[in-house]
């Protein structure tokens, strides 16, 4: 039984990225992998490299337990923060297609706020 | 100190590989009612404690294979364990975001709303419709056509069961319903039911077939399809025998005229019952022309080959040749 399908649940900032492999509900974690894991410098950690690499061991984990089927899904901080998603987020999709998984669906989970409380940052913005 | 916290990692690596290894999967089916328990999903867990209320999110498309519905998501929720299986209730569905944000645009009229139904078996839903004009509107037909495609919301649930809302809605027939009613207001682009929430629980049903029931339908199915795929390899071994033992095997299949799909059912009955088998003859045999015509131009060659005629010319020709041979 090799065509078990799994959820990976991809948290994508620009300050890392975090991937969840789950079961079809959400409720039972099946691998898990980040960003961080894979390099030094803590500013790497949302990279693309850094998101390659840690898609590619996340998808040996899966592969170690049967599955090969994948359902993604994505976010960006979202809510009061950023609405993009970071630079690693195409990367590790990418690297676990090349990984051998068949992707059934992306979907895009990004948290969006329809009011709420206010941005940090201030008035006049971060001053850098 | 990286020493002691390496090995303290090594210890939980090992005793989650344990844990996995303890838990055991079960199938997620879809409610009675409407759907007779068929099979969704697979999820793993511990005990029954743990598979309970847990959420199975599917898109419809995978449901029946209707790719016009791919942007919609079912939820179940899974609400009783029996054995492996976890039965699960309807509690609702959504539009992606992303299909949904891509046909609002400027220029165009959005009337969103929320409509709270009851239906006749009590179960309290929250309904989510979304209208999108051609053009750009005024409020004040905004309003309008809310109002109407609440009153078509609610008169419609109102004398309906759960099971019935649910095949209403995720159908079509009440996005039908409500465009119908509001589009002498003004011309519409989409109305959907962006999103539906079950709220509370009604009385449960007790009508479609039991789950022993679809069980013993599931096996017999497999069993069926184990038969049938016996006799195909039966077949397919008879068939390799006879064209080692002597080239004229393949000359006997056109003549014949019946394609190799029809002879795996007749297989199949000599198998159970031979009383089934003058049922099938004929009917291949009517089939014959037809056959002829459907199969490729390569298989046409072949069986020409195989009588020894040339080979050259138009499908028709073809066909002419093999059915004048």
């Amino acid at each position: 039984m090799s065509d078990r399908r799994a959820v990976v649940h991809i948290f994508s900032s620009y300050n890392n990225v975090l991937m969840t492999a789950t079961d079809l509900t959400g409720a039972e974690t099946i691998a898990t992998c980040s960003g961080g894991q894979m390099v030094k410098a803590g500013s790497d950690s949302g990279g693309q490299f850094a998101a390659t690499r840690a898609a590619e061991k996340l998808a040996d984990a899966l592969r170690e337990k049967d599955f090969s089927q994948l359902i993604i899904k994505y976010r960006a901080p979202g809510g009061n923060k950023a609405n993009t998603t970071g630079p690693g987020a195409q990367a590790a999709i990418r690297a676990l297609t090349r990984a051998g998984m068949t992707i059934t669906r992306i979907e895009d989970v990004t948290p969006i706020a329809h009011d709420g409380t206010k941005k940090k940052g201030g008035r006049r913005g971060r001053r850098v | 100190m990286a020493r002691k916290m390496s090995a303290k990692a090594r210890a939980a690596a090992r005793k989650q590989r344990d844990k996995w290894k303890s838990k055991r999967w079960f199938t997620i089916r879809a409610p009675r009612d409407p759907w007779k328990f068929q099979k969704i999903g697979e999820t793993i867990g511990e005990s029954e404690d743990h598979i309970i209320g847990r959420v199975y999110e599917m898109t419809q498309q995978e449901f029946n294979g209707d790719f016009t519905k791919m942007h919609v998501i079912l939820r179940f929720r899974v609400t009783e364990c029996v054995g492996q299986d976890a039965l699960t209730t309807f509690i609702g569905h959504h539009h992606q975001t992303d299909h949904v944000a891509r046909q609002v645009r400027r220029y165009r009229g959005k009337v969103d709303d929320v409509v709270d139904v009851v239906t006749t078996d009590g179960y309290l839903l929250r309904i989510k419709p979304l209208i999108i004009t051609q053009k750009r509107i005024q409020t004040s037909v905004k309003s309008d056509m809310r109002t109407k495609a609440r009153d078509v919301i609610m008169t419609t649930a109102a004398k309906m069961t759960y099971p019935q809302l649910q095949s209403a809605m995720l159908g079509g027939d009440l996005e039908k319903a409500i465009e119908d009613a509001i589009k002498t207001i003004y011309p519409v682009r989409t109305c959907v039911v962006r999103k539906s929430q079950l709220l509370q629980d009604g009385v449960v049903h007790d009508k479609g077939p039991t789950l022993d029931e679809i069980h013993a339908e599931e096996a017999r199915s497999a069993a069926e399809l184990k038969a049938k795929k016996a006799a195909l390899l039966a077949q397919a071994m008879e068939d390799e025998d006879g064209g080692d033992a002597e080239a004229d095997a393949p000359v006997d299949e056109p003549e014949d005229e019946v394609p190799a799909e029809d002879d795996a059912p007749e297989v199949n009955n000599e198998e159970e019952a031979e009383s089934e088998v003058s049922e099938a003859a004929p009917e291949a045999d009517a089939k014959g022309d037809v056959d002829l015509a459907s199969m490729t131009v390569a298989e046409l060659k072949d069986a020409l080959k195989a009588k020894g005629l040339p080979v050259s010319g138009k499908k028709e020709e073809l066909i002419e040749r093999l059915q004048g041979a």
